[in-house]
């Protein structure tokens, strides 16, 4: 069925489209991710080197103006003072917001000539630092102008304090060096922003190579000199060492060797350089992915929750439309048997509809609940939805009592009871029936039992009428025996009487008694004739046949019986019913007999009616009519029998309309009567209309003169 | 049918019957064959009283055998009257017979006329049928007609 398949082809694509929703959300997912992870770094990696560059500036600037002040101190201040003011110039130095903790003069023989200490500074200055001082000078010295830096010095408190050291030559032969010892926290807190975050390692390098303080101390120890560790940081350091910026990124499985989590470690360098390629320092930080690593499982997780409810979405819909295309593959199986049942109905009704009995279904309470409607003409009247006696109105009590007698003795009984070709009288109209009660197990509301009624009448006339024909043909034998076997005998009863008469002459007394002998030998030779013409076959002209000619010609053949009778006669040709095809002297045959009938029946003064009409297309309907005694119901089937008479024991031969009856049906058409005793009879006469009227070859003059 | 019957026209022919012969006439000679002796005695006395020469045989196989012992006889007879049903020959089969020795003229009677009978009768050579039962005006009719 067309709507099925194509349901089922939209379902197909729905399911269809349904998976490749679900197959691009996960590859949207997937690329999602890679996406996600992909940006994650690169954004991470851009913000830890702005960070790292941005502190890195810092302490760039903070190292550049230790160095600037000591180039002004060994250049300006230890030239231009000496003795007490210099002192007091370097004390106003230290106490200037400086990380210096000390400052310490050297002569031209590399001799301490002066040690100022920061007069504030919480702790006592200690004889190693001043060691230290001077060996970082003592290197000093042989570097002119360039500031010289210390590893870090340990201190109870970090090892943030370094040495700068600076030697300038104050003209030929006068060396002056200046020594600072400088707490190195302050300017390397500004990696604090990097080293306090929680995600990243920083490790500094100081101009030696050796970590500083600040430095992670894992890093740290790790980038000690001598300290045994993995190639790819052997590397790294070197690469810090040499001061390139750069971003490294160290696999999951070597990061864990530094003790770093499972993940993709980025390294972010950057190079601090107030002084050129000298006195380079280097920061890095170490930065885990295992954050992003966490980012992005959280954001897997947004994705593969959206993804999955994009999926249960989608899910719910494939099974919404798997529920749907079943519901509807059960309504269209649904509507299908329906329409099968429909069919069926329709098939069943049409099929009983043209049964050609009447078949009426009877509820158990006696209602008529339903009739088929080949019911016809005869039980037009019959309704449904009332008691059988309402149904069938017109028909007699009696036979309504017999039928619900039967109705209710068939239920009971549980079979079927017929009443079989009885004469009863159904709505209104006699006829021959047989009426059958079936009861219906299990009976349902409104069908209890059946009721069947055949109506024989068509059968029974149809059995009248071949009796008729039967009787016609035994007729016909009898009669050509009969005028064979009498020819003789009468043929000499009439010779003799007819020679005697001669022989005595008409004049003798009992001549007419002679002549009657012959008369009457004539009048039974007359009827045996009639008797021949009507029972043996004759053939049948087929000519073009004027009506209006025809009655002319009756008119002319009775117009002694019309006068003394005192009948007129009445002739109406309808123009349209003018012309037959068939037998022209059969034909005035017919009407003959039909009007000397009813002249017989007209009282004198009476009107005998010849008319014609066209009741259907085709048919040409030739009526005899008459006002006289009327035909009596009785009689009415009897009148076309051979030898019915009404008339006087010998007035007639009881064949005129046996012979009218013969005729008209060999002509292809019928005779009926309508009559009540006294009110006049009706001859209708149906007959096939000269077609070859519009035919203007054939409808030439009469070429065929049968014998008479 | 039952009308068009005057009374008078049943013995319409009787002056048929008192037609005499004329003088210079040779009376005809008529065979007539017939096996019901009540109808062959009443046209002996029909036929005599008209003036015709009469022979009877009461059946057509004594015909057949009075010509065949007297071929010659076959001409002194002016006409065969004869019954259609007899015992061993029919009518028809006389006349046939007599046809074929180019004997006199036949005139037929039956007590049916069908049409079988109507072409057995045409096909045996037979001049004119009659019904029985036949007014006697309308068979001297014929015979005169038949034999002048």
């Amino acid at each position: 069925m067309a709507p099925l398949s194509s349901l089922r082809l939209l379902h197909a694509m729905i399911g269809l489209a349904v998976c490749l929703a679900a197959l691009g959300l996960g590859a949207w997912t997937v690329a999602r991710l890679h996406h996600e992870r992909a940006t994650l770094v690169s954004v991470l990696t851009s913000q830890r080197r702005e960070q790292l560059e941005e502190a890195a500036n810092a302490v760039e600037e903070g190292l550049r103006d230790i160095h600037d002040d000591l180039e002004y101190t060994a250049s300006t201040v230890v030239r231009a003072t000496s003795g007490p003011e210099m002192v007091h110039t370097l004390e106003a130095l230290l106490l200037l917001a400086r990380p210096y903790r000390a400052v310490a003069v050297y002569d031209h023989a590399g001799d301490r000539a002066l040690l100022v200490v920061d007069p504030r500074w919480e702790r006592e200055f200690e004889p190693q630092e001043a060691q230290a001082m001077d060996r970082t000078a003592a290197r000093a010295r042989t570097d002119i102008q360039r500031p010289v830096i210390s590893s870090p010095l340990p201190g109870p408190d970090g090892d943030f304090l370094r040495v700068f050291a600076q030697s300038n030559a104050l003209g030929a032969g006068s060396q002056r060096t200046v020594a600072f010892l400088v707490d190195t926290r302050p300017i390397l807190a500004r990696l604090a922003t990097v080293s306090g975050d929680r995600m990243a390692s920083l490790l500094v390098l100081g101009p030696h190579g050796s970590p500083a303080s600040i430095s992670e101390s894992g890093l740290a120890a790790a980038a000690a000199h001598g300290a045994i560790r993995p190639a790819w940081f052997e590397g790294l350091l070197q690469n810090m060492l040499r001061g390139e910026a750069g971003t490294d990124v160290v696999p999951s499985e070597q990061a864990e060797d530094l003790g770093f989590p499972a993940a993709e470690l980025l390294v972010v360098r950057v190079p601090i350089q107030p002084d050129g390629e000298r006195n380079a320092w280097s920061a890095a930080a170490f930065v885990s992915t295992e954050e992003i690593s966490g980012l992005q499982a959280e954001a897997a997780r947004a994705l593969t929750i959206t993804a999955g409810l994009g999926t249960v979405l989608l899910l719910g819909f494939g099974v919404y439309v798997a529920v749907m295309m079943r519901r509807d593959a059960v309504v269209v199986e649904q509507l299908r048997s329906a329409h099968k049942v429909a069919h069926l109905r329709d098939r069943a009704e049409r099929i009983l509809d043209h049964v050609p009995v009447c078949v009426a279904a009877i509820s158990p309470d006696g209602r008529v609940t339903a009739f088929n409607s080949s019911h016809g003409q005869r039980f037009r009247q019959a309704s449904t939805g009332g008691t059988l006696r309402e149904a069938l109105p017109g028909t007699a009590g009696e036979t309504l009592d017999r039928l619900e007698a039967l109705l209710k003795a068939a239920s009971d009984g549980g079979t079927a009871l017929s009443i079989v070709g009885e004469r009863l009288t159904l709505c209104g109209e006699e006829g021959e029936f047989s009426i059958h009660a079936v009861p219906i197990h299990p009976a349902s509301d409104d069908v209890g039992a059946l009721m069947v009624i055949e109506d024989h009448t068509p059968l029974r006339r149809l059995r009248d009428r071949m009796l008729r024909v039967e009787k016609l043909a035994t007729v016909g034998v009898l009669a050509a025996g009969i005028a064979h076997e009498v020819g003789t005998p009468l043929g000499v009863i009439r010779g003799r009487a007819e020679f005697t008469a001669q022989k005595l002459g008409l004049d003798h007394p009992q001549a007419p008694a002679l002549v009657t002998i012959v008369e009457q030998i004539d009048r039974i030779v007359r009827i045996i004739r009639a008797l021949l013409d009507f029972a043996s076959p004759r053939p049948v002209a087929s000519d073009r046949v004027d009506l209006q000619l025809v009655g002319e010609k009756v008119r002319e053949l009775v117009t002694y019986e019309l006068l003394r009778r005192s009948v007129s006669l009445e002739i109406q040709i309808a123009p349209t019913a003018r012309y037959l095809r068939g037998d022209e002297d059969q034909l005035q045959q017919v009407l003959i007999n039909l009007v000397l009938n009813a002249v017989d029946a007209s009282p004198p003064g009476g009107i005998v009616e010849i008319a014609t009409g066209t009741l259907t297309a085709g048919q040409v309907l030739l009526t005899v009519a008459d006002q006289g005694i009327g035909i009596a119901g009785e009689n009415l089937h009897r009148i076309f029998d051979p030898f019915f008479t009404t008339k006087k024991r010998g007035h007639g031969t009881g064949l005129g309309l046996a012979i009218v009856d013969q005729i008209v049906r060999d002509h292809g058409g019928s005779v009926h009567v309508y009559s009540e005793l006294g009110k006049g009879a009706v001859f209708e006469v149906n007959l096939p209309q000269d077609v070859a009227r519009l035919d203007p070859v054939r409808a030439g003059p009469r070429t065929i003169s049968p014998e008479r | 049918m039952v009308h068009g019957s005057a009374p008078e026209v049943a013995l319409s022919l009787l002056s048929e019957l008192d037609r005499p012969l004329g003088p210079q006439e040779r009376p005809p000679r008529v065979l007539v064959v017939d096996d019901d002796r009540h109808m062959l005695s009443l046209l002996v006395a029909v036929l005599r009283d008209a003036g015709f020469v009469v022979v009877t045989s009461l059946g057509a196989s004594q015909v057949v055998s009075m010509f065949e012992e007297e071929p010659s006889e076959l001409d002194d007879f002016d006409l065969v009257l004869t019954d259609q049903h007899m015992g061993h020959m029919t009518g028809t089969e006389l006349s046939a017979w007599l046809t074929e020795r180019d004997g006199p003229p036949v005139l037929l009677m039956s007590g049916h006329l069908d049409l079988d009978l109507h072409a057995l009768a045409t096909d045996a050579g037979v001049s004119e049928v009659l019904v029985k039962p036949f007014p006697m005006g309308t068979l001297l009719q014929r015979i005169r007609c038949l034999t002048s």
